[in-house]
């Protein structure tokens, strides 16, 4: 228990570091620091409607949360959560359009198989030529980023477009695909259960499962794993798999969540799903409650900017300051090494190999 | 005809590679020495606010210049020190400082520029004339190709032979590669690795500072949020294309440079895609050129990424 409490230390201290250096912009820019903390508070917890709708937007960032911890702990770099989960959009899109004379459940479910498809087709090309060709994932994903991006743009522009908005969108999908809420008349869903649920199940998965040994094992150090007998390669897809089937999903979601596709679907979800894993220390219980913060932080973005004037991007700002102190906060060498003799270290032969290194 | 249109096509690539020429030679340095930055997008948009800011507010496009290099070298310090002396994951500080870059390049943009109504005198700001070079620039086709630019495309194409010497031919260049081939070596051979690779990251804040500038007082005369439109990521796949070499980032740089310039004469020309599906091709293209390349083996620099400890 004592370990669990210190493993709290750092994200709180990063998160205050945080709130000191943004409080601090806030008052060199002139703006009501109080005023500005107090309307990000007002607009999560006023009421059962505004706390809900904060359970809402932190959804899409759950699941590209777990998307990113689980790249992170098989030390693959998915810096395209964000495309994978646009991909799943427009997979679940596709699905809801197309397919509209199927039962409610039968769609929803169809939407969000569909959904998982197009984030994990997303994110194999880039894993598979990071394992079969080296090309590193870091470039290729933030490029596919841009593709999935302007796909959308393509969709929502021709052969999709609602022509009776003026702005660029999809003609929403069918109704029995809309997402049912937990508690009717609210904007808490289904979805979000599911993430918790599917949290609880990726922690079982990374740290009771054999293949969660191997994608570890392949994080913590790929020569060790290899003479351990793990096949990389296939570990390294594997994990880009189920990451952007993850991220995939939660755009599958979110398209049902609000029922139509459009390019600002996502505000950069898949960035934030970065801040989210690393402040999570990429734990997936740990994301269930990072991505509670950062969705109370974009619920309460916009409502600062309303009511305290302050540009919703501080909230960029932010994130950008709290990843950079965890990661200050978490650089402690000799931890991995034990956590690597931890992981591997039963087996002599790995710690003979680790030594000829 | 023909041949304006290939004169003007060709010369809006020599336009767009510069950016990428820019920051790619200042990438090439940082990552011989061991360092990789993803950071370079952001660092390039808040570069392009900062000269555009600098430009507007003082009244010059040196001082937007001077204002872009000078907030560049800061930003990047932070990821220098970060990574460099703490050891953090470049790639996830690199990426947490595109997220700041982003966030505060708008957030000033609205509060200096937008919430004070300041452009009471419209919103373009000073920027770098076109210099035409007597003589070269009358040479049919190669001419207005190459020598009717600003001074910092001109400064771009000086700055790949400096640093071709300073890579081959100098001491300087043994180290930084030493510091990212194999820094224990380096290191038991007197070499700072630590320094020679702060000095590479400064460095290549210098060029990415200009690279942004570039952007937003060179090639426009305004700021718009997110205008480096990943223009920092596809320098580093440049990189990449270049071999880690000044005179191949030029040719990469032109590479994609035509890539960029393809869309606009998709456009000028009329020809019916759909906006959207040429604008991909950049971006496909990196992904293409990258594979390509991973393919014929040739190396990066053995420790790029890996933090130096001495041990």
């Amino acid at each position: 228990m004592r370990v669990r409490f210190k493993s709290l230390i750092r994200p709180a201290i990063a998160i205050g570091i945080s709130l000191a250096i943004g409080a601090l912009i806030l008052l060199v820019a002139g703006y009501d620091v109080g005023k500005a903390f107090l309307a990000i508070w007002n607009a999560s917890f006023r009421n059962l409607r505004t706390i809900t709708t904060t359970f809402n937007k932190a959804s899409p960032l759950l699941y590209v949360g777990l998307a990113v911890a689980i790249s992170f702990r098989g030390n693959v770099f998915n810096i395209g959560a964000e495309g994978q989960l646009l991909m799943g959009a427009v997979f679940a899109t596709i699905v809801g359009l197309y397919l509209q004379f199927l039962p409610g459940f039968l769609l929803i479910i169809l939407m969000l198989l569909a959904g998982c498809l197009g984030g994990a087709l997303w994110a194999f090309i880039p894993g598979y030529l990071k394992a079969r060709y080296d090309v590193s994932e870091v470039i290729t994903t933030i490029m596919f980023n841009y593709i999935a991006l302007n796909f959308i743009g393509y969709l929502v522009r021709g052969p999709i477009r609602d022509t009776t908005q003026a702005e660029p969108q999809s003609f929403a999908i069918a109704r029995q695909g809309f997402l049912p809420s937990l508690i009717p008349g609210t904007p808490l869903h289904l979805g979000y259960l599911l993430g918790i649920l599917l949290a609880i199940g990726l922690f079982y998965l990374l740290f009771k499962t054999y293949i969660g040994y191997e994608v570890r094992a392949v994080g913590l150090n790929k020569n060790a794993a290899n003479v351990a007998g793990v096949n990389v390669r296939k570990t390294v897809v594997g994990t880009m798999l189920i990451s952007g089937a993850l991220a995939g999903l939660g755009g599958a979601i979110e398209l049902a969540n609000i029922h139509y596709l459009l390019e600002g679907i996502s505000p950069g979800y898949g960035f934030t799903g970065i801040a989210v894993a690393i402040l999570a220390n990429s734990n997936p219980i740990g994301v269930i409650f990072s991505s509670f913060l950062f969705g109370f932080l974009n619920a309460g973005a916009t409502s600062m900017q309303r009511s305290a004037g302050v540009s919703a991007s501080f909230v960029q700002i932010f994130q950008g300051i709290m990843i950079i102190a965890i990661a200050l906060a978490s650089v402690n060498k000799t931890k991995i090494t034990n956590k690597i003799k931890k992981t591997l270290g039963k087996d002599k032969n790995i710690t003979a190999a680790k030594e000829v290194e | 005809m023909e041949v304006l249109q290939l004169t003007n096509f060709l010369a809006a690539a020599v336009r767009m590679a510069a950016p990428l020429l820019l920051a790619s030679l200042g990438l090439v340095i940082s990552e011989r020495a061991g360092i990789i930055n993803i950071g370079v997008e952001g660092i390039m948009l808040m570069a392009a606010f900062a000269g555009y800011a600098g430009s507007k507010l003082a009244g010059g496009y040196w001082y937007g210049l001077m204002v872009a290099i000078l907030v560049s070298i800061a930003i990047i310090s932070v990821f220098a020190i970060t990574t460099i002396k703490y050891k953090s994951q470049q790639v996830i500080v690199g990426a947490a400082l595109n997220m700041f870059c982003a966030g505060l390049s708008s957030f000033l943009y609205r509060l200096i520029f937008y919430n004070t109504g300041r452009f009471d005198e419209g919103i373009a700001a000073a920027s770098f004339p076109r210099i035409s070079i007597p003589v070269l620039s009358k040479i049919p086709i190669l001419g207005p190709v190459l020598f009717n630019h600003n001074v910092l495309v001109y400064f771009s194409f000086v700055m790949v032979a400096v640093l071709w010497i300073v890579i081959n031919k100098t001491s300087l260049g043994l180290k930084i590669i030493a510091a990212g081939e194999h820094p224990k070596a380096a290191d038991s051979l007197g070499i700072n690795v630590l320094h020679v690779r702060y000095l590479a990251t400064i460095f290549s804040g210098i060029m990415i500072g200009i690279a942004g500038a570039y952007l937003s007082i060179a090639q426009a005369s305004s700021f718009g949020e997110g205008m480096t439109a990943g223009r920092g990521f596809i320098a580093m796949a440049v990189v990449i294309l270049g071999k880690w070499s000044p005179i191949g980032a030029l040719l990469g740089a032109l590479f994609f440079g035509a890539a960029t310039a393809l869309q606009l004469l998709f456009q000028i020309t009329g020809v019916e895609v759909p906006r959207n599906i040429i604008m991909m091709i950049p971006y496909i293209a990196t992904v293409v050129a990258v594979l390509i390349v991973s393919r014929n083996k040739v190396g990066a620099p053995s420790a790029l990424g890996v933090p130096y400890e001495k041990s």
